[in-house]
Formats: structure tokens, C-alpha cells, sequence
């Protein structure tokens, strides 16, 4: 049996994609965003640990992001074929 | 720059779990695709950069499995006979259920990408296909780095929100008596 997901859910995941994302351009910048990092990490664990969904929220992210890499073609959308 | 040595460290193990994830164990063999991943990152490492070592690498691993489902698909047709006698046939039957899952999600994701907003579609294929930071997506499409982190966020949600639903539906079958 699932919990009825309501907006709850909806917030969660939203927080989690905004999370996702911001990790993401992490670490690929300057020297000022090498201590940036640190903080982000910081404040991202608090969000983790502040409520068990929101773990759920982010491994979803990411394992969407896995389906994202493997199910789109390499040539993009501009043919009709589909890869898969 | 990272070492080769430190990517390998880094994502084998990533790729490895992916690779099962998506494939089961048994399709192809999960090493190999790894393997030839890394292979063909150090082979292009030789004559250029690449940006993002991370989508490299999950491409090649893809694309190693799919060629090798192709083959796999012409030595069956040709020979239908052999089909017997290759690995594949029972670790299928033992993995059919995570391979038609799998299937089944990068189906939804792939219809849920081909529907959405153009730009935001934009963003998600530069980003994870072509591997770009959104500091070049923006450079390149002449918006904010914000701007294209609100896009590339909204569209992995949708991709989730997808996921989800089919995942919900799939429950609500498995909750029935048999």
C-alpha cells in the first residue's frame, strides 16, 4: 500500500530537483565556488536529514537523470527514428 | 583535469550498477560495457578533453549494450538455433522483470522528453547529452545560468514526476489479488 502523495510530495520533489540541479554545477567554476561547495553540502545534508522523503525525493533525481542519459538518442529529436 | 585512473575509481562502480539497472544481468555481459566505456574514454582522452567525463561514459556504456543487443538480434534471426545455446536466453527469464521495467521507464522518460517545451528540452539534452556546464548552455543560449538551472530542473522534475506515476500505476496492479 502507498501513502496518498499529495502536495507534500509535489514541494519534495521539486526541492529535490533544485537540489539535484545545484550540486550538479558545483565544483566546475572558480576558486570562490570551491568554498561555496562547502557551504551548499552543508545546507544540502541539513535538507537530507530534516525529513526521510526528502532522501526518497533526491534518489528518484537521480536515478531519473540515469534514465535521462540512456534513453534519449544520440541524435537528438530531429529524426523520426527512434533508438529505443 | 582528473587522472584516468581516478575516473575509473570514480564511476566503475557507478556504471557497473547502472548498467545492470538498465539491462539486467544477464543481456550483455555488465563488465564488458564497462570496460568498453573506459576503453573509449581513453582513446578520445588522447586527442581532446572531455567536459564531462561522467556522460561520456554512461553514453558509451549505452550505446555498447544497444550495438551488442543489435548483433544479438541478427545472430538470433540468422541462426535461431544458437539462441539456445547463448547465455542470454535463461539469465532473460531470470532478469525479464528488471529488463522490462526498465523498458518500461525509459519509455515513459523518452515520451516525456519528446513532449516538452522546447527550450526546457533544449537545456536537458545539452546538459546530459552533450555534456555542457549551464554556464556554456546559458553562453549559448543567451539567457542567465539561472535562468537554465530553473530549465534543466524543471525538466528532470518532469522526467521524475513521469516516473512516478508509471511506478504508482505499476503498485496498483502488483496490489491486486491474483
Amino acid at each position: 500500500m502507498t501513502p496518498p502523495r499529495g502536495q507534500d510530495q509535489a514541494a519534495i520533489d521539486e526541492e529535490a530537483a533544485r537540489w539535484f540541479t545545484l550540486r550538479r554545477d558545483s565544483g566546475c567554476e572558480t576558486l570562490d565556488a570551491v568554498l561555496d561547495d562547502a557551504a551548499l553540502e552543508a545546507a544540502f545534508r541539513a535538507w537530507l536529514q530534516a525529513d526521510p522523503r526528502h532522501l526518497e525525493a533526491y534518489t528518484l533525481m537521480e536515478l531519473t537523470f540515469d534514465d535521462i542519459l540512456w534513453a534519449l538518442p544520440d541524435t537528438g529529436f530531429d529524426d523520426s527514428g527512434e533508438d529505443l | 583535469v582528473p587522472s584516468f585512473e581516478t575516473l575509473y575509481q570514480q564511476y566503475r562502480d557507478e556504471l557497473l550498477r547502472v548498467v545492470r539497472r538498465q539491462f539486467g544481468d544477464g543481456l550483455s555481459d555488465p563488465e564488458e560495457a564497462v570496460q568498453a566505456a573506459f576503453e573509449h574514454l581513453a582513446e578520445v582522452s588522447k586527442t581532446s578533453t572531455v567536459v564531462n567525463p561522467r556522460a561520456f561514459l554512461h553514453r558509451c556504456a549505452r550505446n555498447y549494450v544497444i550495438d551488442q543487443r543489435r548483433r544479438q538480434a541478427v545472430r538470433d534471426r540468422s541462426a535461431p538455433e544458437l539462441s539456445l545455446l547463448n547465455i542470454s536466453a535463461p539469465s532473460v527469464e531470470f532478469d525479464g522483470q528488471r529488463v522490462l521495467e526498465a523498458r518500461e521507464r525509459l519509455t515513459v522518460v523518452l515520451r516525456t522528453v519528446r513532449g516538452m517545451e522546447a527550450k526546457r528540452r533544449k537545456v536537458l539534452l545539452m546538459h546530459s547529452i552533450d555534456g555542457l556546464g549551464f554556464t556554456e548552455i546559458a553562453r549559448r543560449m543567451g539567457l542567465s545560468p539561472t535562468r537554465i538551472m530553473q530549465l534543466f530542473s524543471e525538466a528532470l522534475l518532469q522526467c521524475a514526476r513521469a516516473a512516478r506515476e508509471l511506478d504508482e500505476a505499476g503498485q496498483g496492479i502488483a496490489d491486486r489479488p491474483s
